[in-house]
């Protein structure tokens, strides 16, 4: 999810009350956090951060690790005001409900919008620095010296002029003793050691040893397994069910229907599924069910031809000014997250309330709507965040459902065991809460010197905000900014602009996919600038930067702009056979621009160079960084070579990885990335802004290689083979 | 039924039945949980092990095919990050994100190049079909070309 207005954090008050179910964010409720934890001889100054008497500097995330890097990320900051050895620094799960923890800004526990390193920056600066302080205070008093002659490095206090140390484990207790200051000064950049430098992730040898637990892997020794049937039409009811078959399997201990579907509970996973599968279902498909993408595809292209709510207007659209008319559209598909680990959640109902184990995004979040659905008080709620297998913004549910759905069972099966639901692919790819499918339609008055004066542009696209929690939140005037970001505020300047958004409503849930709406609105609108310059036989680059309204986002894009150039020799004609393009834009706070070139051989087309320049304002870490940017194109360029859910019939057609398609490493060209320094002192955005900008880059060039305009993702070329792996 | 299963060097007991992958009971019978489901179709090679040193997906292998003569091996009975120059490289290179591929990757890798000690780019592109959504391919790359050569300097 992105931070949804400027005004938001002001705002959080409506946010929390939109929210009606997280009351709880207000109860001060410390479960076993590292300050809760805290043995008599540690010090621990903040729940965050619990330094032991061995030691271990043990920092408790706020944030979900789901590949993007935060965890290693997150500790980089604090550690470096700490002035820690990074090799003592431990990164613990968050395991409590403590609103300490909770996101900054949003004032709930919940990871997303590329906002976990940005939003904690300064804070985690200052609960590193107020540490160090105190140490350096237990130190002088150990001494009986005065504490501003004394330094701090690799987790030690240092009395240079008496040249002697006292290790941080030797200090705990005597720093436990004492209130933190007030003021604490932090570092400046210049005396940085970890930030900016490339640590290796915290994580790498769990994950290259198989020994992260990941909620899949969760056990407890009398834990069971279940498997759950879902609707395979959206928004079909179950009318009955036999489970006569099924309650004989072996392994089998309950069968139980909860408002989602039916879950079979057993010993394993196998017997789970395999008496699920044995279940006799009889559903109401309701309307849905006449629906395939051919006819929503008719509808949207019926709303984008009327006129329709204008979220933008500039200027006044001045059809006698243009010589010329250029029109166009995109389309865009459904897209499931498909996180490589499948959805999975372990409830344990009983006496003390309910203890849940998973990875979640939205800690915060699910425990209230747990409280609500299973009418609990939230302080009986208990929440253990283990390793995401990904998420791309899956595990960001607004209803918390597969969280839910596990509570649910543990509560209906009436059993005490702790159970583990586990959704199949197929239930993952076939479920919804996709990427909503797109359609932009645009029209563009050009004058005699083929300068754009008018920019229509109508955007069709189901709201991810209306009906959840959230609403109130990204609702802007009327429109889901959630369908529109990336589109809305655009820095090129047009002097007559009129933006209509249709909202359309289906019955397949929508949800926030890694890009969110910039996904869609990026490849529109680079689609456009990029058609616009060669209308102007001009070239990309400096099309745009003559487009550029006076912002300070426009400065930072210009930055990008210059590095990209420079970094992709683009004042060179490309070589022999090479073909090639770009696209720049801003999204979650940072700049990325990317030069794709393309090799055209006979019929076929493969990448030769790829090149990207990113603003993210101030660095972490570079590698992590960089790791993100290959991943970003690694993620687009599935959406470019087959990546779609189509609708048949009100279900989904595509099932799993067979005909879900996700690119592959002989698809994935390397990608030189350089980082841009704008001069932004603060970190913004990494995980998503690499996502947006690839399309149209790779668009442009395929369209020099071919002369075929790419208006449709996936894309389907004419005569010419992409990619010699094929899709 | 019962059977024996020789995983990692040892000889287990597991009571399964017949059309229980193989994966599964690696997962929910022994435990080895560095063994990953993540599509149950062959599509994906999270669920990949080694037998007698072939890389398999044991997602839809059901256990029923398996003898104990066959020697079957996990991330679990590789020797590890400071030994084995597949992990090794692995963490060096920080190559996982999220990580969930990431023991398939690494069962594949060391399959290839046990085959091929010097693989070249095709090879790497033949060999490596598993699916990675977090995109840590070129990574991978790096870490297999890094491997490689520490094996072959061994
Ligand atoms: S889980 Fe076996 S190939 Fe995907
Ligand atoms: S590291 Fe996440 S799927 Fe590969």
């Amino acid at each position: 999810m992105r931070e949804p207005t400027a005004d938001f954090s002001v705002d959080r008050r409506r946010f929390l009350k939109g929210c009606a179910v997280l009351s709880f964010a207000l109860v001060l409720r410390p479960g076993r956090t590292a300050a809760a934890a805290v043995t008599n001889a540690a010090f621990s100054p903040n729940a965050v951060l619990r330094i032991d008497p061995d030691g271990a500097i043990r920092i408790v995330m706020p944030h979900a690790e789901m590949g993007q890097g935060v965890y290693t990320g997150l500790a980089q900051i604090l550690a470096d005001e700490l002035d820690a050895d990074w090799s003592h620094v431990v990164a613990e799960h968050l395991d409590s409900l403590d609103p300490a923890f909770n996101h900054r800004e949003w004032g709930v526990i919940s990871t997303g919008a590329s906002t976990s390193v940005s939003n904690q920056w300064q804070h985690l600066r200052e609960v590193g620095a107020t540490a160090r302080a105190m140490l350096v205070e237990a130190a002088a008093q150990q001494w009986g010296v005065a504490a501003d002659g004394l330094t701090t490095a690799n987790s030690f206090v240092i009395d240079p002029a008496r040249d002697r140390r006292l290790s941080y484990a030797e200090l705990t207790a005597t720093a436990a003793q004492l209130q933190p200051p007030t003021e604490v000064r932090l570092k400046t950049p210049d005396q940085f050691r970890l930030i900016g430098t490339d640590v290796p992730r915290l994580d790498a040898r769990a994950k290259a040893t198989g020994t992260a637990t990941f909620g899949m892997d969760f056990t407890l020794p009398d834990m069971l397994q279940a498997s759950i049937a879902h609707a395979p039409v959206f928004g079909a009811t179950l009318k009955s069910f036999d489970a006569s078959q099924a309650e004989v399997m072996p392994g089998v201990r309950k069968v139980v229907r909860i408002p989602s579907g039916v879950a079979v509970v057993a010993d394993t996973f196998w017997q789970a599924k395999t008496a699920k599968d044995a279940l006799e279902l009889t559903w109401d498909d309701g309307a849905f069910a006449d629906v395939s993408s051919a006819t929503l595809w008719e509808e949207y292209a019926t709303l984008a031809g009327t006129d329709g709510p204008v979220f933008e207007r500039r200027g006044a659209l001045a059809p006698a000014a243009a010589e010329v008319n250029l029109e166009g559209e995109f389309r865009l598909p459904f897209l499931a997250h498909a996180p490589m680990e499948p959805l999975n959640a372990t409830a344990r109902w009983g006496g003390a309330g309910l203890e849940i184990w998973s990875g979640t995004q939205f800690q915060g979040v699910d425990a209230g709507t747990l409280s609500a659905k299973l009418e609990i008080p939230v302080e009986q709620v208990r929440i253990h965040t283990l390793w995401l297998g990904g998420s791309f913004g899956r595990r960001a549910a607004p209803f918390s459902d597969f969280v839910l759905e596990a509570a649910q069972i543990a509560k209906a099966s009436g059993l005490p065991n702790p159970i583990k639901l586990v959704w199949q692919r197929e239930d993952d790819v076939q479920g919804g809460f996709y990427r909503p499918m797109a359609l932009h339609r645009y029209r563009i008055g050009l004058d005699a010197a083929r300068r754009p004066v008018n920019w229509e542009h109508r955007v069709v696209c189901a709201s991810i905000s209306k009906g959840t929690p959230f609403e109130a939140a990204f609702m802007h005037e009327g429109f889901d900014t959630l369908s529109i970001e990336g589109l809305r505020h655009t820095n090129y300047d047009v002097p007559n602009v009129e933006f209509v958004l249709h909202t359309t409503e289906h019955a397949v849930p929508v949800l926030w996919l890694r890009g969110e709406a910039d996904s869609h609105t990026a490849p529109a609108v680079e689609g456009i600038m990029n058609r616009l310059a060669r209308e102007a036989e001009q070239d990309p680059f400096a099309f745009r930067r003559s487009l550029l309204r006076e912002t300070d986002m426009s400065k930072r894009i210009k930055g990008v702009l210059d590095a990209l150039e420079a970094g992709a020799g683009w004042a060179n004609s490309p070589p022999e056979g090479v073909y090639r393009g770009m696209a720049v834009h801003p999204s979650f706070g940072s700049v990325v621009g990317y030069v794709v070139e393309l090799r055209k051989s006979d019929k076929r087309l493969d990448f030769h160079r790829v090149v990207a320049a990113v603003d993210c304002g101030r660095v972490v870490n570079p590698a992590s960084v960089r790791a993100q940017i290959y991943s970003s194109v690694a993620f687009a360029l599935s959406m470019a070579i087959g990546q779609k859910i189509e609708i048949a019939n009100g279900r989904a057609v595509q099932s799993n990885f067979h005909d879900y398609t996700v690119a592959r490493l002989s698809h994935v060209p390397d990608v030189e990335v350089h980082l841009v320094d704008n001069g932004l002192d603060h970190p913004t955005g990494v995980g998503e802004p690499g996502v947006p900008p690839f399309l149209p880059a790779l668009a442009e060039a395929v369209h020099a290689a071919t002369g075929q305009d790419v208006n449709a993702w996936p894309m389907t070329l004419d005569g010419y083979a992409f990619l010699a792996g094929g899709s | 039924m019962a059977r024996n299963l020789h995983v990692n060097g040892r000889v287990h007991e597991v009571e399964a039945s017949d059309d229980t992958p193989l994966l599964w009971v690696l997962r929910d019978h022994l435990g080895l949980t560095g063994t990953k489901y993540g599509c149950g179709v062959m599509a994906c090679g999270a669920c990949t092990v080694l037998v007698d040193g072939e890389p398999v997906r044991t997602c839809v292998m059901p256990v029923s095919g398996f003898t104990e003569a066959q020697s079957i091996t996990t991330i679990e009975g590789l020797p590890g990050a400071d030994e084995d120059p597949v992990q090794k490289a692995w963490t060096e290179h920080s190559v996982a994100q999220c990580g969930y591929c990431q023991s398939g990757m690494i069962m594949a890798a060391h399959a290839l190049l046990a085959k091929q000690p010097e693989p070249s780019d095709a090879d790497v592109e033949q060999a490596m079909t598993n699916i990675c959504r977090c995109g840590t391919y070129q990574l991978v790359r790096v870490a297999i070309r890094q491997a490689a050569k520490e094996m072959r300097d061994a």
